[in-house]
């Protein structure tokens, strides 16, 4: 059988390697093997989903090797339900952000080198299976992303990068302790994540609580979760647009991923005890992110902290251990990725043409740019969470998980809904509606290669807002052995 | 101890000295069983040393090609140098194989002279005389010390030999009180070579006045030497003396990494930078040292061997860069890499290496450490080691920021010399390679002590 897996992980690590080999001016052919390569990557996902067996428990497209026998290291790699979207996810989001990346001028080589790289991170923190694996790939992201932001980020971009690596690395670093503890503690020592989680969910009560705790600031620093979400708004708008897309897009879900992968199978027991606490951390995201979203006048900071609010909305999910909150939280991620991927974009390509993100320089642009104005309404609808579009779902389900069992919290919430709604109906209206603001009058519709970037994420979104089940399906079974989990610790 | 004897006898120019030591490398091998004690049981021929001889010689081959490569130096006393250069590295070599505390307090003496002159070698610098005479003066009294904590552990068992030593300790026991208090004495000797705090204070000064090379030689070679024998004295031979030295080692550790962390915050001397930065790394190591376990003790070598691959890298690409830049100061590495993108890569690929980010082979280094640490329920030492390594990352990332992020000033540089681009490529491959396929060195430490 092919290693498909190993394909997805290492193809971009192959082309980063030739594009080091290839001279500097060589533009062209750099940007048009690093489209080759992550396009191949997205064909490799494409066929990961069609030959997932979306009834089939436990993981899928298993490749085992033994690595460091000393420590009982295994270079291990597998999908289940719970990552194969976010594999998905990460080849289309790696694709879309390489094609809007080809206006990149300044440094060629290296920026599509460390992107490249970056894609080699994502993609083996979500197929990894061994503990120590995943720490590699989940610590491989920061240096990439380090240099991305720092080198070609906005005015500011040095600080939000130290920020982002410091901020990252603090969560991740003890994690690695709460790693080898969790090694030192399980007999016999393994890092093997399937056995793990059979092994751990017996330790005692507040060993579990201690190391729940270590892995969630981890987690909690990426998603990120209140208080620990200063470093995004600085990194998001300091990013290069199409680096944004993969910040909003993949790394938030990362520390997502992080919850419904370890902290919550591995310590049922603790995450029962924290249930509640999440659940108003959840809560404080949601109503905390849309009310600053309400007060920016940055676009690109407004779409930032929508970000913070939306992953309120994941927390919440995980929070309720109900089949229907967890599957909403997991598909919330999905549709987030694709929703804010394109808002990203949108703002981007704003950007491109006015060197602004201020709100108040715009307006009137719906006559001027229809296309631009249709995507970008869509989008926002689906942000907002119209009925119809996929961001509905995913956050409709949260609510419902959540709802009979903290209900005071879930009514609070939605007010955070509310205010979403608010500030993303302003926004259309400053930036499309009113009188056609002078200083817009140059600006092009989008061309081309800006539609050919939008026409999948809209598309995926009218899809998986209408049938939402075909999303669903791809992690109901995934679910169902979680909520087990999850129930059969009390 | 054949390779010893080889290398003394070449000392007359660089490529004379590389060949003595790759003859020694390549003669270690031969002598790789572990045979028996020599010169009436002063050394020991045990896998321990092989480990140790080998590495020193690998210091020595890297220095030496380092040496080969610096342009800023005092090139007309390089006949000199090389003979120092050798015979520190004997001096080191017999060291890590004594088996005696005579012949370890020769060795050290040997040593420090020679490390004092050395690092003055810049005669007409002053500078460089200030740093000889600060080394000398803190080496002089550290080493004095240690002598007074030898004296007592002679007046305690009447005999300097470790195994016989061992022997009493086991069988019939000695007055714990004496024995600390002499043990502490040691301690200061092995922690100035190994700068320690609190005897570190040397460090920055000494790297950045000695000629570079030197600084390279001094952050590598003898703290290899006082970490072997810290194992050679107290993990192998005075075991028992268990409940101060882990207490007082533990508090070491942690004060030695927080303290060359936090000073490494404000430095603007690359040099001096790097010196804290080895502090640190020293807290780290002694971390594993700390444990006093089988695996820690694995950890202590795997990043002893490591580090002289992350630090002389380091180090090497300082002096490429020192040799057209003529400048240590950081913020003149704006834009290095445009100038000259492998040196600056080279360095920062070592930065990182230091910083412990995988997948090099410091975070490798890092993780086994912490490893033992939690695996002996050390877990809050691990907890302030990881921390640490945190603001380490600030003070690495800035000198890489500083290269890659922002604009370069001033000239193109000249091109960089054979003898340096080995250096930096062998640590470079070695960093990235050691960090996802360890195996070579892990099995070499099992096959060693297994």
């Amino acid at each position: 059988m092919v290693p498909i897996l190993s394909g997805l992980v290492f193809l971009p690590l192959i082309g980063a390697l030739i594009i080091c080999l290839l001279p500097n001016r060589s533009g062209r052919l750099i940007k048009t093997l690093a489209l080759t390569v992550t396009g191949a990557a997205l064909g490799l996902s494409v066929i990961l989903l069609l030959r997932f067996d979306q009834s089939a428990v436990g993981m899928q497209f298993v490749e085992q090797v033994p690595w460091i026998a000393q420590f009982n290291i295994w270079y291990f790699l597998g999908v289940d339900g719970l990552s194969v979207g976010l594999v998905f996810l990460t080849a289309l989001l790696g694709f879309i952000a390489c094609v809007a990346s080809l206006g990149v001028e300044n440094r060629i080589k290296e920026y599509f080198i460390f992107y490249l790289l970056l894609m080699v991170g994502m993609t083996g923190t979500f197929v990894a299976l061994d503990l120590f694996l995943f720490y590699i790939f989940w610590e491989v992201v920061l240096i990439p992303m380090y240099f991305l932001i720092g080198i070609w980020g906005g005015p500011r971009r040095e600080y939000a990068a130290i920020k982002f690596f410091l901020y990252t690395l603090a969560g991740s670093l003890l994690m690695l302790v709460g790693i080898l503890v969790v090694y030192f503690t399980s007999n016999p020592h393994t890092f093997n994540m399937l056995e793990l989680a059979k092994i751990t969910p017996a330790f005692g009560g507040h060993l579990q609580i201690i190391l729940f705790l270590a892995f969630f600031i981890a987690f909690a620093i990426k998603v990120p979760v209140f208080p620990f979400h200063t470093w995004l708004p600085d990194a998001h708008v300091e990013a290069p647009t199409p680096i944004s897309v993969l910040l909003a897009g993949v790394l938030l879900k990362m520390g997502g991923y992080g919850f419904f992968r370890i902290c919550f199978p591995f310590f049922p027991e603790a995450a029962h005890y924290f249930a509640f606490a999440l659940a108003v951390l959840g809560c404080i995201n949601i109503v905390y992110g849309a009310s600053v979203a309400m007060a920016q006048t940055d676009f690109k900071k407004m779409i930032a902290y929508s970000s913070v609010s939306h992953m309120g909305f994941v927390m919440l999910g995980l929070a309720s251990m109900s089949a229907t909150g967890l599957n909403g939280g997991l598909l919330e991620m999905f549709n987030h990725g694709i929703i804010t991927g394109a808002m990203f974009l949108l703002v981007g390509i704003l950007y491109t043409r006015s060197h602004t993100r201020d709100l108040s320089q715009f307006g009137g642009l719906s006559g001027h740019m229809p296309i631009y104005a249709f995507f970008l309404t869509i989008m926002s609808l689906a942000s907002l969470g119209l009925p119809g579009l996929s961001g509905f779902v995913g956050e409709f389900l949260s609510l419902a998980g959540a709802f009979p069992v903290y209900q005071s919290i879930t009514i609070i919430s939605i007010v955070g809904l509310i205010i979403m709604v608010g500030f993303f109906l302003y926004m259309l209206q400053r930036v499309l509606l009113g009188p056609l603001n002078p200083n817009c009058q140059k600006y092009a519709d989008m061309n081309g290669q800006e539609i050919f970037t939008l026409v999948p994420l809209l598309v995926i979104t009218v899809i998986a807002g209408f049938c939402p089940m075909v999303v669903i399906n791809f992690q109901q079974t995934a679910i169902q052995s979680l909520t087990g989990l999850l129930g059969g610790a009390f | 101890m054949m390779g010893a004897t080889f290398i003394k006898r070449q000392n007359l120019l660089g490529f004379g000295a590389l060949i003595g030591v790759v003859w020694g490398m390549f003669l270690l091998p031969v002598s790789f069983q572990a045979g028996p004690a020599i010169l009436s049981n002063m050394l020991s021929h045990d896998s321990f040393s092989i480990f140790f001889r080998t590495v020193i010689l690998l210091i020595a081959g890297l220095i030496i090609l380092i040496s080969i490569g610096d342009k800023t130096g005092n090139q007309e006393d390089i006949g000199e140098y090389y003979f120092f250069l050798l015979t520190v590295t004997v001096a080191m070599m017999i060291a890590v194989s004594a088996n005696h505390l005579m012949m370890i307090y020769i060795a050290i003496e040997t040593i420090s002279i020679i490390s004092y002159i050395m690092a003055g070698f810049l005669k007409r610098n002053v500078i460089s005389s200030e740093a000889g005479m600060k080394y000398f003066l803190f080496g002089a009294v550290s080493t004095g010390v240690m002598l007074y904590g030898i004296s007592l552990l002679y007046g305690l068992f009447g005999t300097l030999s470790l195994p016989v030593m061992m022997q009493t300790v086991t069988t019939s026991g000695v007055n714990p009180a004496a024995l600390s208090l002499a043990a502490i004495l040691v301690i200061v000797g092995l922690g100035f070579k190994c700068s320690l705090v609190p005897f570190h204070m040397w460090t920055p000064d000494v790297y950045e006045g000695a000629p570079t090379p030197v600084s390279a030689l001094l952050s590598v070679g003898p703290k290899a030497v006082g970490f072997a024998l810290f194992i050679r004295i107290f993990m192998e031979n005075i075991v028992p003396l268990n409940f101060p030295w882990v207490n007082l080692a533990v508090a070491m550790a942690i004060v030695t990494m927080t303290v060359g962390n936090i000073a490494a915050l404000k430095q603007n001397n690359i040099k001096r930078l790097l010196a804290f930065s080895t502090i640190a790394q020293a807290g780290y190591i002694f971390i594993g040292l700390t444990v006093g376990t089988e695996a820690g003790t694995k950890a202590t070598l795997f990043y002893l061997f490591v580090y002289t691959l992350m630090n002389v890298g380091a180090f090497a690409a300082v002096i490429a860069i020192s040799n057209s830049l003529k400048s240590e100061a950081i913020e003149h590495y704006a834009g290095l890499y445009k100038k000259e993108p492998f040196t600056a890569i080279a360095l920062a690929i070592s930065l990182l290496s230091l910083a412990g980010l995988p997948p090099l082979s410091g975070f490798l280094a890092k993780f086994f450490v912490l490893a033992a640490a939690v695996e002996s329920k050390l877990i809050f030492l691990a907890i302030i080691a990881v921390l640490n390594s945190v603001i380490a990352l600030y003070y690495y990332i800035r000198v890489i920021k500083v290269m890659f992020l922002h604009e370069p000033t001033g000239d193109l540089l000249t091109s960089r010399s054979v003898a340096l681009s080995i250096v930096l490529t062998v640590t470079v491959i070695g960093n990235i390679i050691l960090g996802v396929w360890p195996h070579p060195v892990l099995n070499w430490l099992t096959n060693l002590f297994p």
